[in-house]
């Protein structure tokens, strides 16, 4: 199983299961899931369900009771530490609070290349590029609370690029925002989907959102009902 | 922004918590350089005393506790004199009297020529004659705190003396005493035909360690030599006193100047469990948030050691304005000093980030992440 066959898919997981509070809560009873390079995966389910609990087990975030989990050749539950995997494969967007408060926009993004051992001069151009990208070059240097909620994330977006990752992951990235505003990022992560052959894992409560993906993953009491 | 930039601003952002710790930190640096500086110049001066002049070694009685009590038969000069390889001896008698507000003036009596021998360079006026009772040399830091100049007659304990010149020799201690005839400390003290040091030069072509040998063995025991500073028991004694105090201040200082940056830091860590929870999302490693979190430690400790450093020596220079020390109390420099000093800031900055930075590891980023 372990060597990585041509069709072998960017992200295999098998009977993926997670408990929380000594056993009490279930937040994944056995997940299997198998996703390819440049997909774009809309995750739905109820409150509770187990969404966050996949996408953290994606990133690394967290680890499985039991299970497998394979993302571009590397089995995650054998990383010590995730943050190397981090650095270099995903990006990662939260619903709410992503951005660093007392760092601009501008430094925010510069955030996940201090890691990564990228020149100073060609991570600030890079910086640069990416909030022209996501069309916020007039305020890179505003703090966050200076931005509106979309554009806010919109940062976090350019942030998650900022490492040229082949996955982005993204917790209800427009759960804070309003409809037209939602919309744009979602566009936004589309579009990145699309150009940059970016797999796209993203979960949502919303239905349109859901719409526009490639395929819609539903998830109830830590399991998947229906995958399309 | 630099991962350095990073630190700086975080520090920044509690900048009046920061500057208090910093500012605790900074007194602990501050109390020991000036400690140590002052320390340097004290075993300076004594050790000047005993290596004064041109003279290679000075005796002193095997009995005597302190300089200041011991006690030799002017007789035992000549002989002394006689032996191999003793070029010159000279006598000094030893007077502590109160004089110019100050309880612990010092008093030297030696013969008029050996002034020179002994190192005292006459800066204004004349040195007194052989035969003069009632001349005197003051040192040039007890003429200037008594504002007495050449000419004028000045009152030691219930004795006159006619200010003749005013001498320098260097050293802190003799500058803030007086120089008079032998004869005339001897009478005034009651101590007739007594010195309290013998300061000896050997001639050319001997050792000073071997004459110094003879010496002792010839006396058998009566007498002890002290080549430096090094030698005398008691100094030691007293600089190993104050060594041992030194260290109790800088480990005092390490203790409470860690524990406060490490309070300031386990606390900032504590408000930024979010932020810590993002950075190891977006792939930062522990080691690097240890960095981080380190990092600001150990520039407030380091900002806090140049802080210190201004404020140390002004401390001591705002001292040495005090009257009663002007004169008495030297600051020496040395680069050990500030070397020592800073070692111990940066060992509080190190001390003071341990826990809050293991602390910042053990948040994991998914329950930093839950947390509002
Ligand atoms: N660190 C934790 N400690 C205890 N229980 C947890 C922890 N993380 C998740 N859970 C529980 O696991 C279950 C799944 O949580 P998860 O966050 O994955 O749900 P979700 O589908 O993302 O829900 P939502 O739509 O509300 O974000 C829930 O019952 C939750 O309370
Ligand atoms: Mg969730």
């Amino acid at each position: 199983m372990s060597d990585p066959r041509k069709a072998e898919p960017l992200i295999q997981a098998r009977n993926l299961t997670k408990h929380y509070e000594k056993g009490q809560t279930h937040a994944l009873r056995g997940v299997n899931l198998a996703i390819k390079a440049g997909e774009f995966v809309a995750i739905r389910g109820p409150s509770g369900s187990g969404k966050s609990t996949l996408l953290n087990m994606i990133a690394a975030l967290d680890r499985p009771d039991s299970g497998e989990i394979r993302v571009a050749g590397q089995d995650l539950t054998k990383l010590r530490d995730g943050a190397s995997y981090r650095a270099h494969v995903v990006g990662f967007i939260f619903q709410l609070h992503n951005l660093i408060p007392t760092l601009t926009a501008f430094e925010n993004v510069l955030v996940p290349m201090l890691e990564l051992k990228i020149k100073r001069k060609a991570s600030r151009e890079k910086a640069e590029t990416l909030l022209h990208q996501v069309g916020l070059n007039g305020k890179a240097d505003n703090l966050p609370p200076e931005l509106s909620g979309g554009e806010r994330q919109r940062v976090a977006v350019a942030r998650a690029l900022a490492n040229d990752p082949q996955i982005i992951l993204a917790d209800e990235p427009t759960g804070s925002l309003d409809t037209s505003n939602g919309e744009q990022v979602i566009e936004l992560l589309r579009k990145i989907n699309r150009e940059h052959n970016v797999t796209l894992i993203l979960v949502t409560h919303d239905k349109e959102v859901a719409g526009i993906a490639d395929r819609v993953i539903q998830i109830r009491d830590g399991q998947i009902v229906s995958d399309k | 922004m630099s991962f350095w930039g990073l630190i700086l601003k975080n520090l920044w952002r509690h900048k009046i918590r920061n500057g208090l710790t910093l500012l605790g930190v900074s007194i602990g640096v501050a109390t020991i350089l000036a400690l140590g500086l002052l320390m340097n110049g004290f075993e300076q001066s004594l050790g000047e005393t005993l290596r004064a002049g041109k003279t290679d070694f000075s005796v002193m009685s095997a009995d005597a506790p302190a300089i200041l009590f011991s006690a030799i038969e002017e007789s035992k000069l000549e002989e002394i004199e006689h032996l191999a390889g003793v070029d010159h001896a000279a006598g000094s008698l030893l007077a502590i009297t109160s004089f110019l507000n100050n309880p612990y003036f010092f008093s030297i009596g030696v013969e008029a020529n050996d002034l020179d021998f002994l190192g005292v360079k006459i800066v204004e006026g004349r040195a007194f004659g052989p035969q003069a009772p009632d001349e005197i040399l003051l040192g040039k830091t007890s003429a200037g705190n008594g504002n007495v100049h050449v000419g004028d007659k000045v009152t030691m304990g219930t004795k006159e003396f006619q200010v003749v010149g005013i001498y320098e020799t260097g050293n802190a201690w003799e500058d803030g005493g007086a120089f008079a005839n032998l004869a005339t400390i001897q009478q005034w003290q009651h101590k007739e035909g007594q010195v309290s040091l013998v300061a000896v030069k050997v001639k050319d072509g001997f050792v000073a360690d071997a004459v110094a040998s003879t010496l002792k063995a010839h006396f058998a025991g009566q007498f002890v030599t002290m080549h430096s500073i090094a030698e005398s028991e008691n100094f030691l004694h007293s600089v190993g006193i104050m060594q041992a105090i030194s260290w109790a201040v800088s480990i005092l200082a390490i203790g409470i100047g860690g524990i406060g940056v490490m309070n300031t830091m386990t606390m900032a860590v504590f408000e930024r469990t979010r932020e810590i929870g993002i950075l190891r999302a977006v792939g930062w490693r522990r080691r690097r948030i240890i960095s981080m979190v380190m990092g600001e430690s150990i520039t407030i400790a380091l900002i806090a050691a140049v802080l210190g450093f201004i404020v140390g020596i002004l401390a001591v220079k705002g001292l040495l304005l005090v009257p009663v020390v002007k004169g008495y109390l030297t600051p020496v420099y040395s680069i050990m000093l500030f070397v020592r000093a800073f070692g111990i800031a940066l060992a509080v900055g190190l001390l003071g980030g341990l826990y809050p930075a293991y602390r910042a590891t053990r948040i994991t980023p998914t329950t930093a992440l839950r947390h509002e």
